[in-house]
Formats: C-alpha cells, sequence, structure tokens
C-alpha cells in the first residue's frame, strides 16, 4: 500500500494555501475517497484520478499511477494550459472567486483625492474616490457598531487599496476592528449596506469588480483562507466539498483557535450546524458566545445549537442576548434565530414570551429586507417603505439612521 | 389520494420502513384572478398560474415509476392537485387526480403523513409544494393554498409554513420512532410582496403544534426553489416549473455519482451530490430561458442517499475549435480513460461544434493538425491540443481546443 500526497502548484500563495476538498476515483469513475490537501489516503496498486475542486466552482485534476514500489507518492495540482491566468491576482478571481471573465486591459485603477463633482464622496477630503474606466464610480462608507444600532461614520482610514488592481477588479483592504457596517453607494444603484466579517483581530477583504451589465458587484474575502474558502463552498452548494474541507482541518481547528480568528471560527461553526455534524461542535460554540461578546452570531449559533439538543430552555435565554448585540454578521446567524425566535413564541407565555416578542421585532425589521442570496447580512434600505428611513446617499449624509428605536 | 395505487394498507409501528410521500400542486387559485383580469387588494398583486400542478404531478410520476429505484420502497403517497385548464389540456389525467387544496384538505393529509413517518425511525419522508409562495423573513417560506385571496380571516390564514411543518417532523417524545431522513421541496417564490408590508405580523395557519422536547437527530434538507427574496418561475403552456423540472433531472440523472462500498458499485443520488448538481441545472435554465433563477437550501444538511440509477448517466458533449476558420484543418479525437476513440469523428468536422452524448467518466478531448498548418488566410501557425483526461459528468463537457496561442 502507497501513501498519496497531495501538492497544489499556483501562481498565488493564497490560493496554495487553501485546504482543497480532493477526490480520488477508479478509471471507471468510481468514487473511493474524499480528503483534503493536507491529508494523505492510503491506496492499493493502481491508476487513479485525482481531482481538486476550487472555492470558485473549478476543478483541477490529474492522474496518477501507484505501482505499489512506493511507500509515498506526491501527486501535484495545478491548472491545465486554458485555466492559465497571467498573474496571481486573476488567478484567485478565477479559481477562488469564480470570475471568468477575462481582463481586457490592464491599466491601473486611478483614484482621485478630491471629491468627483457629479456624485457626492466622503465628508472627509482625504478619503479617495475609487474610479473605473474613468467614468463609474462608486463610493465606500463605513460606520461603527452593529447596524442595529445608531451607527457613527468611522473615522479615516478605514480601508485601503490593495496593490495589483486593476480597472476592473480592484481589492481594499479593511482593517482589524470593532463591529461595523459597510455601505457601497453608487450613482444609479440602490445603496447596499452590510456587516463586515471582522473582529478586533481579523480584517477582511473587499474585492469590487466591473460588472457587464453596468454597475460594480462586491465580493468579500475573509482574512481565514480556509475560512473563506469554506464559506464559498457552502455557498455554491458543494456540501461535499464543504464537509471534506470541513472535517479534515477547518472546523474542528478554527473552532480551537478561535482566540485567534474568531470570525473564521464562527464560520466554521456555520459550516458544521449546516452539515449537521453537531457532534464535531462540543462545547466551542458556548466559548466563542461567551468570549467574543463584539460579534452577535455566537449568541445566534450557539442558541442554535442547544435547540438542537433539545436544550431549548438555554437557547431561549441565550436568543435574547441580541437585543443588545444586533443583528448576526452571518446571514445564516440571522436565519437561525427569527426562526427559533419564532418558535419559542409560540410555546412561550407571560413576560418571557414579550422579551421574545421584542426580540424578534427587532430582528424581523432586518430579516425583511435581507438580502439573502449574500452570506453576509446585506440590506437594501430602499426595500422599506418608510418615509423614516433615509438613503444616506440621497440625503448626503454619511449617519446611518437608528433602527433599533423604529 | 392517500396511498400509492394498489395498496391500502397504513403502515404500523413496526411496518417494513419506506417513503412516505406528500405532495401538494396548486396552480388554479379559485380566488385570485386569471391573468390580465384586475386584480384587488385582497390578491395581493397575485393571479392564477399555470405550471405547479403538473410539476407536482411528474413528482408523483417519477416517485411511483417501476424504474425508479428509491432508498426505501414508496409505502404512500399523498397527494393535493388543483390544476389550471391549460394544465389539463396539456396533461388529461390530472382530471382524474384533481382534488381541492384547502388548509383543512392539507391539515388532513400532513397529519395522517406525519402519522406513517412516524412508525419507523428508518422511514424516508418526501415533501414537495408547488404553488404561490412569500417570505414574511429570512428562513422563511409561506406556501399559499386554496382560498388565498377571498377576504376572508387573516390575509395568510389560507397558507402553512414550511418551518412550521419542519419543526412539527422532529423527533420528540411523543414520536420517538419519527422517519430519520426528510426531504422538503418547496418549488414557490419566495419574494416578500410591498402589499404585504403593511400587515402586522401576518399569521399563517399552524399544521403541527409546537412541541420543543428533543434532541434533532434527522437529515432533513429543505430545498427551495428561489433563494429568499427571489421569485421561482417556469415554462408556459403547462409544462412545469423550472425548478420542478430540474428537480427530476437531477434525481433521474444528473446528480447521480458511482459509488464503492465494500466493492459493490452504486449510482446514487443523494443529499449532498443532488444540491450541487441543481446548483448547475439552475444555472443552465438561466442561460437557456435568459431568466435569473437561484436555488438555496436549509434545514439539516447531513448525508443521505435518495434514490439509486440502473446505469451511468448520460452527458452532452460540445467540442469547440477556436478560432473556428481552422476548422477544416483540425482533426478532432475523442479518447476514453484507456485511449481508445470512444465515437466516430468526422474528418474534419462536417458541423462545427461537434456535439455527442457520452457515459458519465473520464475522458480527453485533443486537436490533431498536420505540421505546418498556418491559420486559413494568414500566416498564424496553429498547433495540436494534446488529449487531456479530465472528468466528464452530468449534465454537460463543453471542450474548447484552442488552436492557436
Amino acid at each position: 500500500m502507497t501513501f498519496l500526497h497531495f501538492n497544489c502548484d499556483f501562481l498565488s500563495k493564497e490560493v496554495s494555501d487553501i485546504e482543497l476538498p480532493i477526490e480520488v476515483r477508479k478509471p471507471n469513475y468510481a468514487l473511493i475517497a474524499r480528503t483534503v490537501k493536507n491529508q494523505p489516503i492510503v491506496l492499493a496498486p493502481g491508476s487513479y484520478h485525482v481531482i481538486a475542486h476550487m472555492p470558485g466552482g473549478m476543478s483541477v485534476q490529474e492522474t496518477i499511477e501507484i505501482t505499489g514500489l512506493e511507500r509515498d507518492v506526491t501527486v501535484t495540482l495545478k491548472p491545465d494550459d486554458e485555466g492559465v491566468t497571467p498573474d496571481s491576482t486573476l488567478e484567485e478571481a478565477l479559481l477562488v472567486l469564480g470570475r471568468t471573465s477575462a481582463v481586457s486591459n490592464s491599466r491601473p485603477l486611478i483614484v482621485t483625492r478630491s471629491p468627483v463633482s457629479d456624485f457626492r464622496g466622503g465628508e472627509n477630503p482625504r478619503e479617495p474616490v475609487p474610479e473605473f474606466l474613468g467614468k463609474k464610480k462608486f463610493e465606500l462608507r463605513g460606520f461603527s457598531g452593529n447596524i442595529a444600532h445608531a451607527n457613527q461614520p468611522l473615522g479615516w482610514p478605514w480601508y485601503s487599496a490593495l496593490p495589483g488592481n486593476t480597472t476592473t477588479v480592484s481589492r481594499f483592504r479593511i482593517e482589524p476592528g470593532e463591529p461595523r457596517v459597510l455601505e457601497l453607494v453608487q450613482p444609479t444603484r440602490p445603496t447596499r449596506r452590510m456587516m463586515l466579517p471582522v473582529s478586533a483581530k481579523e480584517g477582511c477583504e473587499i474585492v469590487i469588480s466591473d460588472r457587464a451589465v453596468g454597475g460594480v458587484s462586491l465580493d468579500i474575502r475573509l482574512q481565514h483562507v480556509g475560512a473563506d474558502a469554506l464559506m464559498r463552498y457552502l455557498q455554491r452548494g458543494l456540501f461535499n466539498s464543504a464537509s471534506s474541507a470541513g472535517n479534515a482541518i477547518d472546523a474542528e481547528q478554527l473552532l480551537a483557535r478561535k482566540i485567534e480568528n474568531p470570525i473564521a471560527a464562527t464560520v466554521g461553526v456555520y459550516a458544521l450546524l449546516r452539515l449537521g455534524e453537531l457532534e464535531r461542535l462540543h462545547d466551542w460554540t458556548g466559548n466563542l458566545n461567551d468570549w467574543y461578546t463584539s460579534i452577535p452570531d455566537g449568541a445566534a449559533v450557539r442558541a442554535e445549537h442547544l435547540a438542537r439538543l433539545g436544550k431549548h430552555e438555554d437557547a431561549l435565554v441565550t436568543l435574547l442576548q441580541l437585543r443588545q448585540r444586533g443583528v448576526p454578521i452571518f446571514a445564516d446567524g440571522l436565519s437561525y434565530a427569527t426562526n427559533r425566535l419564532r418558535q419559542f413564541v409560540s410555546a412561550a407565555s407571560g413576560p418571557t414570551r414579550r422579551e421574545l416578542e421584542e426580540t424578534l421585532k427587532l430582528l424581523d425589521r432586518f430579516a425583511s429586507i435581507a438580502d439573502y442570496r449574500r452570506p453576509y447580512s446585506t440590506f437594501d434600505p430602499n426595500d422599506i417603505d418608510d418615509e423614516n428611513i433615509v438613503d444616506a446617499s440621497k440625503r448626503g449624509t454619511p449617519v446611518l439612521p437608528d433602527w433599533s428605536t423604529r | 389520494m392517500p396511498l400509492v395505487p394498489g395498496t391500502t394498507v397504513r403502515p404500523t409501528l413496526g411496518s417494513p420502513p419506506g417513503v412516505h410521500a406528500f405532495i401538494v400542486g396548486v396552480s388554479d387559485y379559485p380566488d385570485l384572478p386569471q391573468e390580465g383580469a384586475p386584480i384587488l387588494a385582497q390578491h395581493f398583486g397575485m393571479t392564477r398560474l399555470e405550471t405547479p400542478a403538473v410539476s407536482a404531478y411528474r413528482i408523483y410520476q417519477w416517485l411511483s415509476d417501476v424504474t425508479t429505484v428509491l432508498a426505501r420502497p414508496l409505502a404512500t403517497c399523498r397527494m393535493l392537485l388543483l390544476p389550471s385548464p391549460k394544465e389539463l389540456a396539456q396533461e388529461p389525467a390530472l382530471q382524474a387526480l384533481t382534488t381541492s387544496c384547502t388548509p383543512a384538505d392539507f391539515l388532513m393529509d400532513a397529519t395522517q403523513w406525519r402519522e406513517d413517518a412516524a412508525t419507523s425511525s428508518d422511514n424516508i419522508t418526501f415533501f414537495y409544494f408547488a404553488g404561490h409562495g412569500l417570505r414574511r423573513s429570512l428562513d422563511d417560506s409561506v406556501m399559499l393554498l386554496q382560498g388565498f385571496g377571498n377576504n376572508i380571516g387573516g390575509a395568510l390564514v389560507n397558507s402553512v409554513d414550511i418551518q412550521n411543518i419542519f419543526n412539527g417532523m422532529s423527533v420528540t417524545n411523543a414520536r420517538p420512532s419519527m422517519a430519520r431522513t426528510q426531504l422538503y421541496f418547496v418549488d414557490a417564490c419566495r419574494n416578500f410582496p410591498q402589499a404585504f408590508k403593511h400587515l402586522t405580523s401576518p399569521q399563517t395557519t399552524e399544521v403541527f403544534p409546537v412541541d420543543l422536547s428533543a434532541e434533532e437527530k434527522r437529515v432533513a434538507p429543505i430545498f427551495y426553489a428561489a433563494a429568499s427574496g427571489a421569485r421561482a418561475g417556469g415554462l408556459a403552456d403547462g409544462k412545469g416549473t423550472f425548478f420542478g423540472r430540474s428537480l427530476i433531472k437531477c434525481l433521474t440523472h444528473d446528480a447521480a455519482d458511482l459509488i464503492e462500498t465494500d466493492g459493490q458499485l452504486s449510482w446514487d443520488v443523494s443529499v449532498r451530490s443532488l444540491q450541487g448538481a441543481l446548483e448547475t441545472a439552475i444555472s443552465e435554465v438561466n442561460a437557456q430561458y435568459d431568466v435569473e433563477l437561484d436555488v438555496s437550501s436549509g434545514g439539516v444538511q447531513k448525508e443521505a442517499v435518495i434514490c439509486h440509477l440502473n446505469s451511468a448517466p448520460m452527458v452532452d458533449v460540445v467540442i469547440r475549435v477556436e478560432p473556428e476558420i481552422a476548422v477544416p484543418l483540425v482533426q478532432v479525437v475523442l479518447r476514453d480513460d484507456a485511449n481508445q476513440p470512444v465515437t466516430e469523428i468526422p474528418n474534419p468536422l462536417t458541423h462545427h461544434p461537434f456535439g455527442c452524448r457520452l457515459r458519465a467518466g473520464f475522458y480527453s478531448a485533443g486537436a490533431q493538425i498536420p505540421s505546418g498548418s498556418v491559420v486559413p488566410g494568414g500566416a498564424t501557425p496553429l498547433r495540436p491540443v494534446a488529449q487531456r483526461i479530465t472528468m466528464v459528468r452530468p449534465p454537460r463537457w463543453e471542450k474548447i481546443l484552442k488552436v492557436t496561442l
């Protein structure tokens, strides 16, 4: 028997560092093993096909012959000729984000330093107003705190442009810090607001891409490469790949290392909840909830975990924490919380029922305008037919209204 | 239709495990206007439909077909169908299966369905709803029944919600032998109509009372036809919903994978393979019909086998040569994993792009070109494309052979 090891040969170190889910199949197509890049498997002599599934939806594949004469064999996975991209940024866009459109040119992104006259910029005169192709514009605004509470604009600088940006794909680094809300403002598109997946120890990356149909699209990449990949597999419905990635290392180690990476640990928890692998959660959801009170998702996942264990009273008490902690960063958390609250409201009475109803009312206001096709709690305030909710870009003030008082 | 045709026996505790299906398809909402007729406030912007009932019927046909190999035998099947005139014209068999689909009908069937499902933990349940739907908040899907729009009672009194059903089908102290594998398919819109935004917490009809007792032990995925906030859709003239058609295509073909267990081979469709295949199938629908559909999932997505196929699924293969002008000079070669040619390919190609069908497996495609060839009418040299083994899986494999640098 031979140990088969896996190696990746990508331009981007970040892509190479992803704990890729791998399938090993026989020539007759039969699936014989699922593993991840850093977990070798034992194979009998024979011919095998090794397929690695990328977060962006592509696969890379190699064929290997195991003779049985060697104890260890390594297979190197790399994109084929048709998947070659000119640089690591574009490789990441293709293999991680799944962006297949070719870059039309390599002109650098122009970042002007003064507000553009036909589009209101930020109040801070030092804040850059990016240009795409010399015409399209967007603005990123940041507000401190949870979206459920009063928000104040963040002081500059709270993000920075990353090197290697072009006129069609640009990346910005969001620094670690306390909870914050991102607002993407475009002149002819609805303003979008989303909770940012950051903690005191973790920042994230924002990827803005030019859309052929007009406007720009926004993608968020987590600081932890493994957690980012895990979330993309879940988003694409690649649950086998997500399960491999979760089973092998990511979810457990993320939870074990939650002191350094609470956001990444939260992703791991969501994955295990989605996949129904409660036995792997142990009591880590309790620690996540207790140690990181600034991350509201801790309460949502802890409550969900307890409810699935049949500990409904404890789950109920945990959910009430969300009145103070606010809207979860991840859409799944908002989903879990509102579903459980609705269930508990039906079964409760007296003061407890009133408290549950107040908590549900707070979250429901956001749940009704959320875009659940996105993994992060994302809201389009224009969905609210309410004169009191003002689109900040129209009014021209960068202060988000306090929705908690509605 | 309470039971599988040909049987009259309901299961009891200890009966052999089986699949217990509950299928609902509501198209001809009698209290909603026809397309083009005046829409009143009580209609909340909705009209009658033309695709859900036939989609539900197709699901029933698949479940009860003798060639369908479910993970457990089909034990019971309950179905409520309210087809539209167009669906009846397209599928006359629906006439004999037409029922009413009121909340009372739904509650009766759901209650019996749950009782049957609770006879063995090895049972599998299969729930499919097609019709009007909406959401009130995030992971919420409200399914509208007959009577919606009649302006009697609360706005959603003639509707039920999936979370209540999902919770009511839990393993509890009262039902310790509840089926551990439960499949839910909600083929309905999940948008939040403007007309509802001014209502204060509209309530649906409760299907099952809340029972908070036991630990979650199920494999219980919920597959939604539309992402929360989006609309579902279908083909006109009674051909069925996009999701329903895609679901059957995946269950019978696209979602199958060859699994080897203890030396035995089996083409299995599982919860997780189905999720991935549905994503791909809906992407194809979007491309073909220029729509923007999405599928999403909820519930508990543990792995479980849904059904088996008797043979390998076929894959549509499309091979293109770039640049197309080079086609007369290119010999396309398609080989299997043993490097043997798998099909006769004209040399040069008589039609382009070249299409064929292959069984799922490993293949390679390459381009052979006479030495010294250049692009016709130019000087750009053409280069051969080496064969490279690729996993070819449903529904489609498109290979582009680039013969210039």
